[in-house]
């Protein structure tokens, strides 16, 4: 890449999108995030996703109250993780910073991959561990998948 | 509830004070009459050739040929788009969470692929000799187009209830879809009809049969001949789902049931390649047998109602019990339901009983004077010595979810009838788990007999239904056909470029 092309990334509209799951380490990724949006003028968009498979087996109960469920899901995705983080992004004396909430079901590290594909984003931010080490440990971790298949740069914050 | 726990804890109390066969032979002695009237008004037959030939056979199969010619074959035409549209390539990704069209088929198949699937083609062919099989894989052809007919029906008649939960099935269908025609008050009352006769199918086919099985299975491998406290043990465990909420045991039979199927399925092609020279031999028995049955009472068609009977108990096509799960789909074409719904009897009969009644029939056990289950164990265990273990655990993980998934058509069947409290849920979900022990406690054919009849009881409002609004479902199949072709319907499939 030459420096020409360098100077011309500079300009494109900066959008970071920050995954978060509710754990420490993705509030920090939001700080990181935050810091770097406010001195590159760049717009975020907050992803929370809900883990769901289409190929979930499921008893005719379950099925009946799913949509309900999904519902509950969303709102409580909304209160626990996307309020507390709108809170975080306030800064006494600083600029508010504007941001885009985005919740959606599914596998988390393709859904951010999407996402990041449809905002056409320039970063990515995301904890390094979320929030159970053994299960990353024994199944792989999500920061792992991202970090080999997330189109754009990505930032693991420990 | 605390009432209903004490009384199966006492029972536990006394179980090594009581004789076992007595209490057993006590219960079969008190079921057995009212069983045998009911199976037999049910299955009230008509002399066709010297043989018996129950008219509600004739009904389900009629219907399923009228479908199938009426629909232009869609059991066929159909197949390839209902694989695309299990896939997923007409999903919204903006509904991600919803209910898919792949969980719907497979909550369905959670009910239907059982015990039906593993002793009923074993009883089937011991009745009817290698021939049935014939019969049975054409019913399930033919039944794919009912299976389409009712479960589009299901979705367009649904209700969306006012927190967002779904009621579906033939009670809705029947009270709805009939008014729509100026027919309320005969919808309704065929709808009042099909909920009793699903409250007794729930009972029946989708209980006291599959606990019995995977009691006699478990007797055949163990020795232990306490059915009734083998069947205590499964009402709690169910009660515990049902009425406790432990959903999460649901869960893990749930996920357990689709890998014991790969494993079966795979055991059977196991077999099939030992046996790989027989294989033609086996189909030129089940060809010749089909129409040349020797020693069958009743001569072709015997062996033909017995197939017939066999696919219909298994694969449900025209029942209206499937209807209830696949109502629950997130989608705006209700005909796509219907072209998933119809993949149910082929991988049920079509696939999975016949890979049975090859087995059955190459390994020749059949003949061997056992009944039930213990055909198919036998047939197994002639090649691969130790699956019987696995057939058990099978057929105790088929059953355990059959139960779960008919407990709840049973709960809407009722609650339907007699109100959607707390208070009439759980009168219901106790008389289930008593039903449990019922079934586990009493003798073979009378609890096969039974579950039949109930179950074949439900295709009669459901399928009257059916043929009245069969012509609203034609009209919508061709609306969504040319949609597709022309390109309105959106595939959201993702192209690799």
């Amino acid at each position: 890449m030459t420096a020409h092309d360098g100077k011309k990334r500079l300009m494109m509209t900066e959008l970071y999108v920050i995954g978060l799951d509710g754990s420490e380490a993705a509030g920090r990724a939001l700080d990181l995030a935050a810091r770097q949006a406010r001195a590159m003028n760049a717009s975020l968009v907050l992803v929370h996703v809900i883990e769901w498979s289409r190929y979930a087996i499921m008893t005719p109960e379950d099925l009946a109250i799913r949509h309900q469920m999904r519902e509950t899901e969303i709102a409580r995705a909304r209160d626990h993780i996307m309020a507390p983080a709108a809170e975080r992004l306030e800064k006494p004396g600083l600029p508010p910073l504007a941001h885009e909430d985005i919740i959606r079901h599914g596998a988390v590290a393709p859904v951010l991959c999407e996402v990041i594909e449809e905002k056409a984003a320039t970063q990515a931010f995301i904890g390094r561990t979320g929030h159970s080490k053994l299960a990353a440990l024994m199944f792989g971790s999500t920061a792992n998948a991202l970090a080999q298949a997330c189109p754009t740069p990505i930032t693991l914050v420990p | 509830m605390r009432k209903f726990f004490a009384t199966l804890g006492f029972l536990a109390l006394i179980a090594p004070a009581a004789s076992a066969r007595s209490i057993d032979q006590a219960i079969n002695d008190a079921i057995d009459p009212i069983a045998q009237k009911v199976s037999s008004t049910i299955f009230y037959a008509i002399q066709i050739n010297g043989v018996a030939v129950p008219l509600v056979l004739i009904w389900l199969l009629a219907a399923a040929c009228v479908f199938t010619v009426y629909m232009g074959f869609i059991n066929f035409r159909g197949f390839t788009q209902a694989l695309r549209i299990v896939r997923g390539d007409y999903e919204n990704p903006a509904d991600s969470g919803e209910v898919t069209h792949f969980q719907a088929l497979s909550a369905a198949l959670s009910g239907t692929v059982g015990l039906g699937n593993i002793a009923g083609v074993a009883i089937a062919i011991a009745m009817g000799g290698p021939g049935a099989t014939f019969w049975m894989i054409l019913a399930g052809l033919v039944g794919m187009s009912t299976k389409f007919v009712e479960c589009t029906l299901a979705v367009k008649y649904r209700r969306i209830n006012g927190d967002g939960t779904v009621s579906g099935g033939p009670m809705y269908y029947l009270s709805r879809g009939l008014a729509k025609r100026g027919l309320a008050k005969p919808g309704k009352a065929l709808a009042a009809l099909f909920a009793l006769m699903t409250i007794g199918g729930s009972f029946g086919g989708g209980n006291m049969f599959q606990i019995n099985q995977a009691f006699q299975q478990f007797h055949d491998m163990t020795g232990f001949n306490q059915g009734w406290l083998f069947g205590t043990l499964f009402a709690v465990l169910t009660g515990l789902v049902i009425i406790g909420g432990i959903r999460s045991i649901a869960r893990v039979t749930d996920k357990l049931v689709p890998a014991m199927c790969g494993i079966y399925v795979v055991a059977a092609l196991v077999i099939l390649g030992v046996h790989f020279h027989d294989i033609p031999a086996a189909f030129g028995a089940i060809l010749h047998g089909a129409f040349n049955p020797d020693a069958v009472a009743g001569g072709f068609v015997g062996v033909l109602i017995i197939g017939f009977r066999r696919a219909a108990f298994s694969n449900e096509a025209g029942i209206g019990s499937a209807p209830i799960a696949h109502s629950a789909v997130r989608t705006n074409e209700p005909i796509t339901e219907g072209l998933v719904a119809l993949l149910e009897p082929f991988i049920d009969t079509v696939v999975v009983c016949t890979m049975t009644a090859l087995v059955i029939v190459i390994t020749g056990t059949y003949a061997n004077g056992s009944d039930g289950i213990a055909i198919t164990s036998s047939a197994f265990s002639s090649v691969i010595g130790w699956f019987p273990y696995v057939l058990l655990v099978a057929v105790i993980l088929f059953a355990f979810s059959t139960m779960i998934t008919w407990s709840y058509y049973g709960e809407r069947a009722w609650t339907y009838l007699f109100g959607e409290t707390r208070r009439t849920s759980l009168v219901y979900k106790s008389l289930f788990c008593l039903a449990v022990v019922l079934g586990a406690s009493i003798q073979l054919s009378a609890v096969v007999e039974f579950s039949d009849a109930m179950i074949f009881a439900m295709a009669f409002p459901n399928v009257i239904g059916l043929y009245l609004m069969a012509p609203e479902v034609k009209r919508d199949l061709a609306s969504y056909l040319a949609r597709v072709r022309s390109g309105d319907i959106q595939s959201f499939r993702v192209k690799s470029s």
